[in-house]
């Protein structure tokens, strides 16, 4: 029964949310237990799948992967082409596409020759279609949890920390140049950085800082010169297109006055709550957070912050324990996926970060998402069960 | 790699503690703070209108009191306008009361409407799932009892506070002040204090709980009693029934009750708003209470305070006898007529007035003098205006020296004006309240009690500024004008109870026939009662406003 310690937190995570969703909306409550019924099936199927054969072959992974996220371009319908229609069933094949998209990063970074500065700019490059089309659908939120994986993953596999930062600092640069304060402590952070690197290296230290100094410069004015008012506004709409539905501040205020009011005990059996009276809005996926605080307080929480820790050390030791490259790194990728789903969400709950439609990792309403994430979970679980 | 993997575990952690950080401030350290914004996310407060307090007259009986009629409330930011224009186009309601735009009591509903149709409820209820935030319920609303509808104009109505009284006030949206009549002047007295009811609603404004915690009830306004004596008035009413225009006080001068203060044509207190553009239209002026607005000239009423004056100067006493009537009296080389074209012959002065004499008065003001007529006059602080606790009394008018002077220039300024003066001609207006007023003064030798229809704590006295032994005369006059052998209003005398009183015919300007007018007291020797009685364009004193008079008299006094 080695499987129960892989299955067991997620498991009772996910039965947390199932017992909430009931609390939310029978109809929600019914289906998710359906999906969590299938999630396992799944888990115990894939669990047996014996990737050694193939995951040598990366293409195996990166083109199915990059079919399923050309598909709903073409068939999904409406202005955001995120769902696409299979008998009935609506799914999302962004999601089903990271399962792909990690085992195509355990596949290309098995390989030592990889692993270098030319490799991770290889590596970038096949990701970037990736990133790419989940951004023209547009779902920002997806695009950025791939961008997540693949930057975890570099780092994790021993990609130059310094050549990590030079691509990273090009997006970080754009967007932190909005704000003085932010940009500010990055050029102070870059220069202690530099200071305390071991080897001091003279051209990557000034291709850096141009780097800063060009995106930090560039970025506010073509933002505020260059692009006209109504462009700047398809920008932010493009960004956030279910902006529309209720401003996010208000949501965000609710989720607060939920988890605020519920205390140290949380209140179970109140009938005047925020979620009863329909002001906590979407409590069973961008704010399911809130939801199961308000029920269970500042006590419950800290359960589940144990039970996610419990994940987070189960993926832990399955990088230490495994022999093989691609075992660790599909749990590498596996666990930036459930980080980013349970750290972005929760901080867009306490207000954090915006609100995103990111869903809470084996709490949130959605089908598609606890079927990935329990075939993850089974994918990584088998290969490190078998030790292949 | 491992090393690596503990960088990025141990970050999650640390956000982990920064998130377990945060929750601490949220749910333990304002906890508090969250409580009460939950709350006041789903507690909505209702109003509950006070009941406005009741007005009967002297015997009890109800003149204003209250119905329950249907509300409709909204709580305010659910609907969008064309929401709300289509709940009034189903309701079949033309207007908003308020522009709820103004309104950001957000926690609060709103009154909409009071007074709504049971129709035009029951479509409302029909698609109440289309309008969430809206709430009807029954409410206690003004109404008057429609038998005693002639009281209209001493009651006055009710209408919602507009936005300037409702920051004076410190009124809630919705609630009602009293506009003219008793309505007006005891409003704070009447309007008693709201109530709260509380109301759980879901974030679209549905209600889902009533009276979470006890409502807070309302406290009813206090129940006044007026001296009016509602039937007394109705009697008047059918009195009045031939006649167009008029007016007519009963009043105790002893106390300053007014057990009548009858207009006509008078308006329905529970239909005023809905008919106020008719009634500003109509030709015979129903929005002005004759009895206190209508001003009229006294015609030989004010032959009354002539005597007086005379007597007061010292220029004639009871037995003073002018050259004898003979129908016309000439003055330098005008000469003026009496009503009696036949002629009275030589009289006194009770029988003067009994009959009124023209001719004699004539002669009384041209023994005066007329400056010394006129200062004398200004000096007996006639009550042209009352003070009666009903708003709006109009201010009858006496001319003085300098009006005469300033009207005709200084050298057209005659003796002669003062023959015209003394039979109550020229611009000399009085309402019918204060010659009630002047009368009771007269019958009590020089006081009155001001006239109330609500009993105030201290009631004042106005004074007439004549020697009390100086009325003799005067009441001998009045007397003989119903008891008299000629009396002018001879026809209304009783055996059992003595009345006195003077009629008067006012010319005016439209040669249309003359406003009757009389004025009476009753009993002679012990006034207790006024009865002052003016018909518009009704004929002389004595033809039409006397007999009134007397039926009005005969039924305080229960003689059939």
């Amino acid at each position: 029964m080695k499987m129960l310690k892989a299955l067991f937190v997620p498991l009772l995570i996910s039965l947390i949310g199932i017992v909430e969703l009931s609390r939310i909306n029978k109809s929600y409550f019914e289906r998710q237990l359906i999906f969590l019924i299938m999630a396992v099936v799944i888990f115990l199927i894939v669990r047996r799948i014996n990737m050694k054969k193939i995951i040598h072959h990366y293409l195996f992974f990166y083109i199915p992967g990059l079919l399923l996220l050309i598909m709903p371009l073409f068939m999904a319908h409406g202005h955001v082409k995120r769902w696409i229609n299979l008998g009935g069933f609506s799914f999302q094949p962004s999601e089903v596409a990271k399962i792909f998209f990690i085992l195509f990063m355990a596949s290309y970074f098995d390989k030592k020759e990889n692993r270098t500065t030319h490799g991770f700019i290889k590596g970038l490059l096949l990701s970037g279609l990736y990133f790419a089309l989940v951004f023209i659908e547009p779902d920002f939120a997806t695009a950025s949890t791939y961008i997540f994986i693949f930057a975890v993953v570099s780092y994790v596999v021993g990609i130059d920390f310094s050549v990590l930062l030079l691509f990273a600092l090009a997006p970080l640069s754009a967007i932190f140049s909005f704000s003085w304060v932010l940009y500010l402590t990055l050029i102070v952070v870059l220069t202690v950085y530099l200071f305390l690197m071991e080897k001091r290296r003279f051209f990557f230290a000034i291709s850096m800082y141009t780097i800063v100094f060009a995106f930090g410069l560039f970025t506010p004015y073509i933002w505020n010169r260059v692009l006209k008012p109504y462009q700047r506004q398809r920008v932010i709409s493009f960004l956030d297109p279910e902006k529309h539905r209720d401003t996010s501040g208000w949501q965000v205020y609710q989720g607060k006055i939920a988890l605020g009011a519920a205390g140290f005990w949380g209140r179970f059996g109140e009938s005047f709550n925020q979620k009863n009276l329909k002001f906590l809005p979407a409590p069973h996926t961008d704010f399911i957070f809130s939801s199961i605080g308000e029920d269970v307080g500042f006590l419950g929480l800290l359960i589940l912050f144990t039970l996610y820790t419990f994940l987070l050390f189960y993926f832990y030791e399955v990088i230490k324990k495994s022999r093989k490259g691609y075992i660790k790194i599909s749990a590498v990728g596996t666990l930036a996926f459930f980080i980013y789903h349970i750290i972005f969400n929760i901080a867009s709950n306490l207000g954090l970060f915006p609100v995103a439609g990111i869903p809470l990792a084996f709490l949130s309403y959605g089908g598609t998402h606890l079927l990935t994430e329990y075939t993850l979970l089974g994918i990584v679980d088998g290969m490190y069960e078998r030790g292949e | 790699m491992e090393r690596r993997t503990k960088v990025v575990v141990f970050l999650t952690l640390f956000v982990f503690l920064l998130f377990v950080f945060k929750l601490f401030k949220i749910q333990i350290i304002d906890h508090e703070r969250y409580r009460k914004l939950s709350r006041s996310n789903y507690l909505r407060v209702i109003k509950v209108p006070a009941i406005r307090g009741d007005i009967l007259d002297r015997n009890g009986e109800k003149l204003a009191y209250w119905k329950p009629v249907f509300r409709i409330s909204v709580l305010p930011g659910v609907l969008n306008r064309s929401k709300l224009r289509k709940l009034f186009k189903i309701a079949g309601l033309d207007s908003l009361s308020y522009d709820v735009d103004t309104f950001s009591l957000k926690r609060t509903y709103i009154t909409l409407k009071r007074g709504v149709g049971f129709e035009a409820i029951s479509n409302i209820e029909e698609n109440i799932d289309e309008f969430p935030g809206v709430v009807i319920d029954a409410v206690p609303a003004r109404y008057y009892n429609e038998d005693y509808s002639c009281v209209s104009e001493i009651l006055g109505y009710v209408q919602e506070a507009t936005e300037e009284e409702l920051k004076k006030y410190n009124l809630e949206v919705g609630d009602v002040v009293g506009r003219r009549g008793i309505e007006a002047v005891y409003d704070s007295i009447l309007r008693g204090r709201n109530g709260k009811r509380f109301l759980v609603v879901d974030s679209r404004g549905n209600i889902v709980e009533r009276d979470p915690t006890p409502p807070i009830p309302p406290v009813k306004g206090k129940t006044l009693r007026t001296t009016i004596d509602a039937n007394l008035m109705v009697y008047i009413d059918s009195l009045f029934i031939p006649y167009r225009k008029g007016a007519c006080v009963v009043y105790k001068p002893s106390t300053g009750e007014v057990l009548a203060l009858y207009t006509k044509p008078y308006f329905n207190s529970n239909t005023f708003l809905a008919d106020f553009k008719k009634l500003l239209k109509d030709t015979l002026h129903p929005l002005i209470n004759r009895a206190i607005q209508g001003t009229y000239p006294p015609g030989s009423i004010f032959k009354l305070i002539s005597a007086l004056v005379a007597l007061k100067t010292k220029s004639v006493s009871e037995n003073t006898v002018f050259k004898p009537c003979t129908g016309s009296f000439t003055y330098g080389n005008r000469t003026w007529g009496c009503w009696l074209k036949t002629g009275h012959g030589a009289l006194n002065l009770p029988h003067a007035i009994e009959q009124s004499c023209d001719v004699y008065f004539y002669q009384l003001g041209l023994s005066v003098g007329f400056k010394r007529f006129l200062d004398v006059l200004d000096s007996l602080n006639v009550p042209l205006y009352t003070g009666i606790d009903i708003p709006h009394e109009k201010r009858g008018f006496l001319p003085s020296y300098e009006w005469y002077v300033k009207r005709l220039g200084k050298y057209n300024v005659t003796e002669g004006y003062v023959l015209n003066l003394a039979i109550g001609q020229g611009e000399i207006l009085f309402t019918p309240i204060s010659l009630a007023v002047l009368t009771g003064e007269i019958a009590q030798r020089g006081f009155a009690i001001r006239p109330y229809v609500v009993k105030p704590d201290k009631p004042d006295t106005l004074i007439l500024n004549v020697d009390s032994n100086l009325f003799g005369p005067v009441l001998k006059g009045a007397y003989l004008v119903v008891n008299g052998e000629h009396g002018t209003a001879r026809g209304i005398a009783l055996d059992s109870i003595k009345i006195a009183g003077k009629t008067g015919s006012a010319e005016n300007p439209h040669g249309k026939k003359t406003h009757s007018l009389f004025t009476a007291f009753v009993p002679y020797n012990n006034p207790e009662y006024v009865v002052t009685v003016v018909v518009e364009n009704a004929g002389h004193g004595g033809e039409v406003a006397a007999p009134i008079a007397g039926k009005i008299i005969r039924r305080l006094y229960h003689i059939e």
